[in-house]
């Protein structure tokens, strides 16, 4: 692995990565904080940086089933949570293309 | 004329007169001091060198008989009516300057009031014209000759000899043949380009031709500094940096981030994710060794190094190993190295720039700051604003300028001030030089102060790096176009975001406005994925070609002309991180990789196979 690219996000509350503090998304972007994803509380967002994407997989969820697929920190890969692709029912199409990211798996900073 | 008797058929299809190519050669025979030679073509052609009214007003002037020398004038044909009464009126103001040295002072008033007010009276209005050329006047401000009049009256009052010489305009120990010659010379330039031809022409069409071939090279990268005339100029491929002479290992199979030629183009440093620079002596035909090599690492903290910097007197080494501090290797006497760490930033360092006094230095960082610092390691003046996450040296004319990429969007330029410089109190932007410390003396400090923005407009994604060449004349940038794995796949998983567009461009910012209003250059072809590779420019003149890593492992060519890529050099395994040409020899290339290793690439046309090399195979070699 090289020496890799990160963004780096202008804001008052970023929210990185806990294991080596790459910036992932700002509080602005948060959609909605009332999801839960394997290790607790999870955090819907606009759009998410510094994050690769693993193979796309169906899933059942509480909310149905959905195509997503899991993210990656760029620089330590750990998982920090997943990506909707599509969504099987109407209600839930809001989420296509959104990021959840777990509230575990991130610090909030400046 | 007549037209020109030629010993031959006379071959047509040419894009000028036989008669003009026979004059220009008797001007470089003439030239030459081959007389006779020119005599004796004079004859079998039938043309001359000067045409007879030339030839007739110049032995008029060099005899100083002013009045042939007027009705040869008639003769001449000159390049507009303010020409030919331009022309008259320098004869007549030799004729009168040298009758005022001579002190025949009637005849000097009869000159000045009779000829040169009636020529002044009835002077042709002046028409600024491209093609005039300006001579040097008495009264430098106005080129109406009615001022020149009165400058010329004003030497009747000169006490000697000396004063009017010095007022006229003439060197105080120069014969009065060295000015009619002078005068001569005047005149041709204000005469229609046809009556003469000036000394040198065919040298200065030779010149020419020579430069369009080397223009036409496509892989122009000759140090020679004569051309061949029998053929045509054109560089092989042998000329650029293609086979590798030197594969360094001094990291222990680690991945090598970081690359750096001294500037005297004799050491190289390498950086590596195992915390440690090592420094390699080139030695010309005695091949490469390692002389130091240096750990960086303070305890267990992780810390690659990234970045590498050479001072510009080779003392000192900077390096950055994504942390807030900054190493500093001292080399000096060539014993142990001593290192320091400089602390100041609270973030990592990004990007570190030497002053070329080698007693200054700038670093960015991702605390938004931006400092400057004495090569001691004290902060001098900073500047506060947006995360700085690459710069480079754009321009050393009076202060530094430096461009910087800020919020990995724009670009921003700096000048830099080292303290004790000799810049006045105003700035670069002509306001008062009130920023940057607390004394009301802006320059103790030094000052780093922001320009305004940059022309070039980069669009929307997101700038991973900038280069600039030596000279400041032309920028590389990259910028991540979100595009994964390209062609010969990349390692890892690919990026969430589909993309495309030009990774890497060349972006002009001489002074030449049409130059730089210009759209940039892309480089096509330029790999990175989501890593971070450098690009460098180099060859002839420092800035013809570019070189960059690639995912793939291969090092990619680009003609800068053009953008026109040249190749890809096969060698490395893993990615390659950073490219550098050597900064003294356009032959030498050098290239660090993911795989662990630095190979030295050199061009075909340096001597045979190295020292120790078996049939021309690359020489390893280890610490």
């Amino acid at each position: 692995m090289g020496r890799i690219f990160k963004r780096y996000l202008e804001g008052p509350q970023i929210y990185s990565c806990l294991e080596c503090g790459t910036h992932f998304t700002t509080k602005q972007d948060i959609i909605s904080e009332n999801f839960h994803g394997r290790g607790g509380r999870a955090f819907l967002f606009n759009q998410a940086v510094n994050v690769t994407q693993g193979p796309l997989e169906k899933r059942m969820l509480i909310t149905g089933m959905h195509t997503v697929a899991d993210i990656y920190c760029v620089d330590c890969q750990s998982l920090v949570g997943w990506r909707y692709e599509r969504a099987f029912e109407e209600s839930q199409k809001y989420k296509e293309g959104k990021f959840i990211l777990e509230k575990t798996r991130m610090k909030l900073g400046p | 004329m007549s037209p020109p008797q030629s010993a031959t058929s006379p071959s047509t299809c040419l894009p000028f007169a036989q008669e003009d190519y026979v004059r220009v050669l008797l001007r470089s025979l003439t030239d030459m001091g081959y007389k006779g030679a020119a005599r004796a073509l004079e004859q079998e052609s039938g043309c001359t060198l000067h045409v007879p009214t030339v030839r007739a007003l110049r032995e008029a002037v060099v005899g100083g008989h002013w009045d042939e020398c007027l009705t040869a004038l008639q003769g001449v044909q000159f390049k507009g009516e303010w020409s030919r009464a331009r022309a008259i009126f320098q004869v007549l103001q030799q004729k009168y300057i040298e009758l005022l040295l001579a002190a025949r002072m009637e005849e000097a008033l009869t000159v000045l009031h009779d000829e040169l007010s009636l020529l002044c009276e009835h002077a042709p209005e002046h028409v600024e014209s491209g093609n005039h050329q300006t001579e040097p006047e008495l009264e430098p401000t106005d080129s109406t000759a009615l001022m020149n009049l009165q400058a010329l009256a004003a030497l009747l009052l000169c006490p000697d000899e000396w004063s009017i010489r010095a007022k006229a305009g003439w060197s105080l120990s120069s014969s009065v043949s060295d000015e009619r010659e002078a005068l001569v010379c005047q005149l041709m330039t204000l005469m229609d380009p046809g009556m003469h031809i000036p000394a040198g022409r065919l040298e200065e069409l030779v010149s020419q031709a020579l430069a369009l071939q080397c223009s036409k090279c496509p892989y122009h990268n000759t140090t020679l500094s004569h051309l061949n005339l029998c053929e045509d100029h054109a560089c092989s491929l042998k000329e650029l940096p293609i086979r590798t002479s030197h594969i360094l290992d001094g990291h222990f199979g680690r991945e090598v981030w970081s690359l750096a030629f001294s500037h005297d183009g004799g050491c190289l440093a390498t950086g590596s994710v195992d915390g440690a620079v090592v420094v390699w002596r080139l030695q010309g035909d005695k091949g490469v060794r390692a002389v130091h090599r240096i750990e960086l690492r303070a305890g267990d903290v992780n810390a690659p190094v990234a970045l590498l910097r050479w001072s510009p007197d080779d003392t000192h080494i900077l390096a950055g190993c994504e942390q807030p501090a900054i190493s500093c290797c001292s080399l000096g006497d060539g014993g142990v190295p001593h290192i320091a760490r400089l602390e100041g930033h609270t973030d990592t360092v990004m990007c570190i720039e030497w002053l070329p006094d080698s007693d200054h230095f700038v670093s960015g960082s991702l605390d938004k700051t931006i400092l400057l610092w004495t090569a001691a390691g004290q902060v001098l003046a900073s500047w506060r604003g947006e995360r700085v996450t690459d710069m480079t040296i754009t321009g050393t004319h009076g202060y530094t300028e430096v461009t910087a990429v800020c919020r990995q969007g724009t670009l921003s330029r700096f000048a830099v001030y080292p303290p004790a410089s000799p810049t006045s109190a105003t700035n670069a932007n002509g306001n008062a030089n009130v920023n940057g410390n607390g004394s009301g003396n802006g320059n103790v400090n030094g000052v780093i102060e922001e320009l305004s923005a940059v022309a070039p407009v980069l669009g929307t994604k997101p700038i991973m790096g900038i280069r600039a060449s030596a000279d400041g004349s032309r920028l590389l940038v990259w910028q991540d176009t979100g595009s994964g794995a390209c062609h010969g796949g990349g390692s890892g998983r690919g990026s969430s975001s589909s993309g495309g567009g030009d990774a890497l461009c060349c972006w002009d910012l001489s002074d030449d406005a049409e130059a730089s209003a210009a759209a940039p250059v892309p480089l096509r072809g330029f790999c990175q994925g989501r890593y971070l590779l450098r690009a460098a420019f180099g060859g002839h003149g420092g800035s013809s070609f570019a070189a960059g890593g690639s995912i793939d492992g291969s090092v990619h060519l680009w003609r800068i002309r053009d953008g026109q890529p040249l190749l890809r050099l096969l060698g490395h395994s893993d990615t390659v991180n950073a490219v550098e040409w050597s900064p003294c020899d356009a032959h030498t290339l050098a290239s660090a990789s993911d795989d662990g290793t630095v190979r030295i690439w050199r061009a075909d046309t340096d001597g045979g196979p190295e020292e120790g090399s078996e049939n021309g195979a690359p020489v390893t070699v280890t610490l």
